[in-house]
């Protein structure tokens, strides 16, 4: 048994062993889980896809005259503007006005809230275009300027919803045309099978209970640093578990907020999802204390260990109905070829594993150097004890 | 006299697309064509992928024809750029490239592209959330005519 503290003490001392989450697989493998969790003290998870639910905090700084922003807009795209003066919050997905969308053909979705963020990271001006209502305290009422992230008085990352614990897989079962999704494009009969997940590399799925990421964990966030801020929105810890403990569809969720100025392009990427929309990938990474033998077994949880639900995304998921129409591993999607409704379907992902290793390398270097120490939660994540669960939303009006 | 196997990608212009040039090629000369892929729509730039056969003088003969009756001929692999830098690796095209132009590694996850496979079917360019697949090369594809 040891402490975060402990193991923060090593770090500090350069006696820490941290491995990946890919070792740790071999180490428990080989050594058993009794030996890796006395001889290993971290392992490094990683994650990489696109995760809708981000989006950006900025405070622009007060001009002369001051404004009360009403209304802005960053390269075209609509920022929220309902905060304080000069505070915007720019969705990942925000779309730039003017984008035809869907009306004539799958949309390209060339622009949107992810794209800006990841210009700001590249260094590019931005411009700024807002209006003001004009008050006594803030006389404008139009603002067109550039921005950048040096110039800005704070730019933070603030995603709501990511590192989803699982997620389902999905297929076209029943459109005769290939639809266009946000797990993307989805050939009929079923022809292909979209997945969404770094799988053994991923952050909760190496810890299924949230033993040790909850509020105030400190992560590897877009390439520099970054906190888990409490449960993402739809955290649902309830759905049904295999024997491991793995969540057999999409579970819990991370909300997390970190310094955008230190994050890297690399990792905060725009992305445009034809037919669907704009969106931002984003890059994370969790360190996972070992702190005893139960952590060194969920640590080495394997591809094979880790099933996920087959959905029809032609007709079941629009309607929010159906049930899943199967279920397959991790090491089957992986494998680039997976049997649905009893036919071989190739494999999509969406989820790039290089830069998930990657992510876990670059922790593990982090952590080894010292620059990286681990935080234990203030408060954990909500378990399944709790009983929480999505609620889905029945439309009523007022009589 | 060897023969000789050439693999070709054709631009047929509007105007060209309603004539059976391929057929009058092959009536005219001694060659096997075989289409491995094509999208040929009215009045719209067509494009096909295909590898001519036959004695050296022949398939030379085939393209000058093709060539002199307004079709661009182009070495194939030349439909499609990939942008090292702006791929992150998550191998959606190589899910769905169908001939397998699109690989991804099962050493370090890596997405690699064999231009000689690619039949610039185009939706690897859909496919890509990074923008890092780009119609481009000999033909100057737009990505309306994918």
């Amino acid at each position: 048994m040891k402490s975060v503290e402990e193991i923060n003490t090593r770090i500090r001392e350069g006696r820490a062993v941290v491995v990946t989450a890919a070792e740790m697989k071999c180490i428990v493998e080989t050594e058993g889980t009794r030996a890796a969790a006395e001889r290993v003290d971290v392992v490094t998870t990683g994650t990489f896809a696109p995760m809708c639910s981000s989006g950006a905090l900025f405070n622009i700084g007060h001009p002369s005259p001051r404004i009360k922003l009403k209304t802005a807009t960053l390269n075209g795209v609509p920022a929220h503007a309902g905060l304080a003066a000069v505070d915007l919050f720019l969705g990942a997905t925000s779309l730039r006005e003017g984008d035809p969308g869907n009306s004539a053909g799958p949309g390209r979705f060339a622009y949107g809230g992810g794209h800006v963020i990841e210009d700001l990271l590249r260094g590019r001006e931005v411009e700024l275009r807002a209006t003001g209502h004009g008050t006594d305290c803030y006389p404008a009422r139009e603002l067109r300027t550039l921005i950048s992230l040096g110039s800005l008085t704070d730019a933070v990352l603030l995603n709501p919803r990511n590192c989803y614990q699982n997620y389902s897989v999905a297929v076209n079962a029943r459109s005769r045309r290939p639809i266009h999704t946000y797990m993307g494009i989805l050939q009929p009969g079923p022809g292909n099978a979209a997945y969404c997940s770094a799988g053994e590399l991923s952050p909760l799925l190496n810890d299924p209970f949230y033993r040790t990421i909850g509020l105030g964990t400190r992560i590897f966030l877009g390439g520099g640093k970054g906190y888990v801020t409490g449960h993402g929105t739809q955290h649902s810890p309830c759905v049904a578990r295999n024997g491991r403990g793995i969540p057999l569809g999409g579970s819990g969720t991370l909300s997390v907020t970190g310094d955008l100025r230190g994050m890297s392009p690399e990792f905060v990427r725009g992305v445009s999802i034809r037919g669907y929309g704009a969106s931002l990938a984003v890059g994370i990474g969790v360190p996972i204390p070992v702190l005893d033998e139960e952590m060194a077994f969920f640590t080495s949880v394997r591809n094979r260990d880790i099933s996920a639900p087959v959905m029809d995304y032609s007709r079941d998921y629009p309607d929010r109905s159906g049930e899943p129409l199967g279920h397959v591993t991790y090491e089957e999607l992986r494998s680039g070829r997976v049997v649905v409704c009893g036919r071989e379907v190739r494999t999509v992902p969406l989820s790039s594993l290089h830069q998930a290793g990657r992510i876990a390398a670059i922790l593990k270097d982090r952590i080894l150097e010292g620059s990286f120490l681990l935080s234990a939660p203030v408060e954990p994540l909500p378990g399944p004890d709790p009983g929480m669960c999505t609620i889905p939303l029945s439309p009523r009006l007022r009589a | 006299m060897s023969g000789v196997t050439k693999t070709v990608l054709l631009e047929f212009p509007p105007d060209q697309v309603g004539k059976p040039l391929v057929s009058r090629a092959v009536r005219g000369f001694e060659v096997e064509i075989n289409i491995l892929h094509a999208r040929i729509s009215p009045s719209e730039v067509g494009r096909m992928l295909a590898v001519v056969e036959g004695e050296e003088p022949e398939v030379e003969g085939t393209l000058d024809f093709l060539s002199s009756s307004g079709v661009r001929i182009a070495p194939p692999g030349e439909g499609l750029a990939l942008d090292e830098e702006l791929c992150t690796h998550c191998g959606a095209c190589a899910g769905l490239c169908p001939t397998g132009a699109f690989t991804v590694s099962r050493e370090d996850w890596k997405v690699a592209l064999d231009m000689t496979r690619c039949i610039a079917c185009g939706i690897c360019v859909e496919a890509c959330p990074y923008g890092a697949v780009t119609p481009g090369g000999a033909f100057g594809f737009t990505e309306a005519g994918l």
